[in-house]
């Protein structure tokens, strides 16, 4: 027995591959569309349609922009000596949130795992190199995830910068702000010993 | 620590039940299939989120339910947890501690260090390999929380450059990145494999001697750099990053990694002979409780508690002189579990006595 008349059922089947969304919430949505004032629904559709042909990416950072070159990369105010390096857009915003950083970036787009079918050569690690390899690079921080895959990502690009004069630098792992050492867990304590810093250092 | 408390319901054949037990030894009995292995299961499931028999949680479930359920009320230096085990179809298992819902319920660390022994732990000794490894990384697990993060870590790693070396990809080089954290988590989990084993079989020999026979048994940890070495983090790393470097192309042409702590094995010896190949089953049952005791006393040292005691089948082929030795053997202030068909076996004059029959657990 068929349940829904087709187009409804292809518009759940589409919202179904929308991460975080199973048959039952993407059932909730097509019924709530559905019942959406056309104008309301036609304006969602649009808007969608609307980043993927406005939206691509930087072509000197690979951040999302409606131009050819994103906002910071256009920053006279930047700092294009000191690169920071993260996986996603995302990342990016984190970062840019802290409003304490005033270097540019390079998003690679993921992050080497095999087991995803993602090697070095399917992220944008090549761009990276080349940017570093012209020279005027003064530092390159890698903001990758504290994970294997991460790990890996930071070691592999390290090593591809390594014969290149220019300094190569990782986000220290440790404690949060405001965390109480009594309910730390274990791991996150013993990494946060192994990175502690010397006060008063020169 | 203790068990002061347990709520089930429809896990297994077991129907709804709410017992209290005493801080000491509880003698569950019943003739067989009538439900002691089961309560036995979800007092281990409960205090350390791991199944015994099958790790799929829906054969828990009773036949008659859609859903398991386990409360535990346990007893810490005075202090009250309440531990809650959900299996529920087509849901998975969770973990609740004090109504707080755990999002990372395998991590055995600081959790409640269970004993067990039940006719599975002859794999311990009579099993492939990998019984002993999980065996190993149970026990490390159990007492620290770091190790269980490592071999998780270890673990991924491996699968990741297994698919390289098995793809044969193109950029060989993407395998130094892998194989320096598999090297850097790899020696880590050998450290304390090694330091763990040494402290288990020298509480284990002693006790072994003392209260079962006059043989000298041994455990042996063996893995594939040279045992002087074990305790050395920089020489063990230096050793396998000089052999994964000669063995790189053998390893690419196997399409597998070939060294490390996936591969160690741990060996029991009596009088120098490996016991797998010789011993008799009663033998082995001698050595297995006599591993169970030198547990109880390795978690009382690494953490200062003693575990929760859980013996199944503890008194077949044994004789009463053994089953003595083994009583006087066992710390005071510790709760054991023991099930038994022939209520006559048992000659305690302490303890408290429940009864298992079809299902439903009361107290005799």
């Amino acid at each position: 027995m068929k349940l829904y008349s087709d187009s409804f059922e292809k518009l759940i089947n589409e919202l179904s591959r929308l991460p975080g969304i199973g048959p039952k919430t993407a059932q909730r949505l097509a019924f709530f569309i559905l019942k959406m004032q056309k104008e309301e629904a036609e304006s969602l559709a649009f808007a969608i349609q609307e980043v993927k042909n406005k939206i691509h990416y930087c072509k000197v950072c690979n951040n999302l922009t409606e131009s050819d070159i994103c906002n910071i990369c256009s920053d006279q105010n930047r700092n294009k000596e000191i690169i920071c390096v993260v996986e996603e857009p995302n990342d990016l915003i984190a970062i840019e949130k802290t409003r304490g950083f005033r270097g540019v970036y390079h998003i690679l787009l993921g992050r080497i795992s095999p087991m995803d079918g993602l090697g070095p050569e399917d992220i944008k690690i090549d761009s990276l190199v080349g940017k570093v390899k012209k020279g005027g690079i003064r530092e390159v921080i890698l903001a990758i995830n504290p994970n294997v895959e991460g790990e890996a990502t930071a070691l592999y690009i390290a090593k591809q910068l390594k014969p290149f004069s220019v300094k190569i630098t990782r986000l220290a792992h440790g404690l949060p702000m405001g965390a109480d050492l009594e309910y730390a867990d274990e791991v996150t304590l013993t990494r946060a010993m192994e990175g502690r810093s010397e006060m008063f250092s020169t | 620590m203790y068990l002061k408390n347990i709520i089930l319901n429809s896990f297994r054949n077991l129907g709804k039940v709410n017992i209290e037990f005493g801080k000491g030894l509880s003698f569950i009995i019943g003739e067989n299939s009538q439900g002691k292995s089961n309560l036995i299961e979800a007092i281990y499931l409960l205090l350390t989120f791991r199944s015994l028999k099958t790790n799929y949680y829906e054969d828990m479930i009773s036949f008659r339910s859609d859903f398991f359920y386990i409360k535990g009320l346990l007893i810490i230096k005075d202090k009250n947890q309440v531990i809650e085990v959900v299996g529920e179809k087509g849901k998975g298992k969770r973990l609740r501690i004090n109504n707080k819902i755990q999002t990372n319920p395998d991590y055995l660390g600081n959790r409640f260090p269970a004993v067990i022994f039940t006719p599975e732990n002859y794999n311990i000794i009579k099993g492939m390999p990998s019984h002993r490894r999980s065996y190993l990384n149970f026990q490390i697990s159990q007492i620290n929380p770091q190790y269980f993060h490592n071999l998780k870590q270890y673990n991924k790693i491996l699968i990741q450059k297994n698919i390289i070396l098995q793809e044969r990809t193109k950029n060989m080089d993407i395998l130094d990145s892998w194989d320096q954290q598999l090297i850097e988590y790899g020696a880590e989990l050998i450290i304390k494999r090694d330091m763990v084993v040494k402290k288990i079989n020298s509480l284990m020999k002693s006790i072994y001697k003392n209260i079962i026979s006059h043989e000298e048994i041994d455990m042996v940890y063996k893995t594939f750099i040279i045992n002087d070495v074990l305790s050395d983090k920089n020489k063990i790393i230096d050793i396998w990053k000089k052999m994964t470097l000669k063995t790189r192309n053998e390893e690419i042409k196997k399409g597998f990694s070939l060294y490390g702590p996936h591969r160690d094995e741990i060996s029991f010896f009596m009088n120098g002979k490996e016991v797998k190949s010789f011993a008799s089953q009663g033998q082995i049952k001698s050595i297995l409780l006599a591993l169970n005791l030198a547990e109880i006393y390795f978690v009382f040292e690494e953490s200062g508690e003693y575990p929760i005691v859980l013996f199944d089948e503890l008194f077949s082929e044994l004789d009463n002189k053994r089953i003595e030795n083994i009583f006087n053997a066992l710390p005071k202030d510790i709760q054991i579990f023991i099930t038994e068909v022939d209520k006559s076996k048992i000659k305690s004059k302490s303890g408290e006595w429940f009864k298992v029959e079809q299902g439903q657990v009361k107290k005799d």
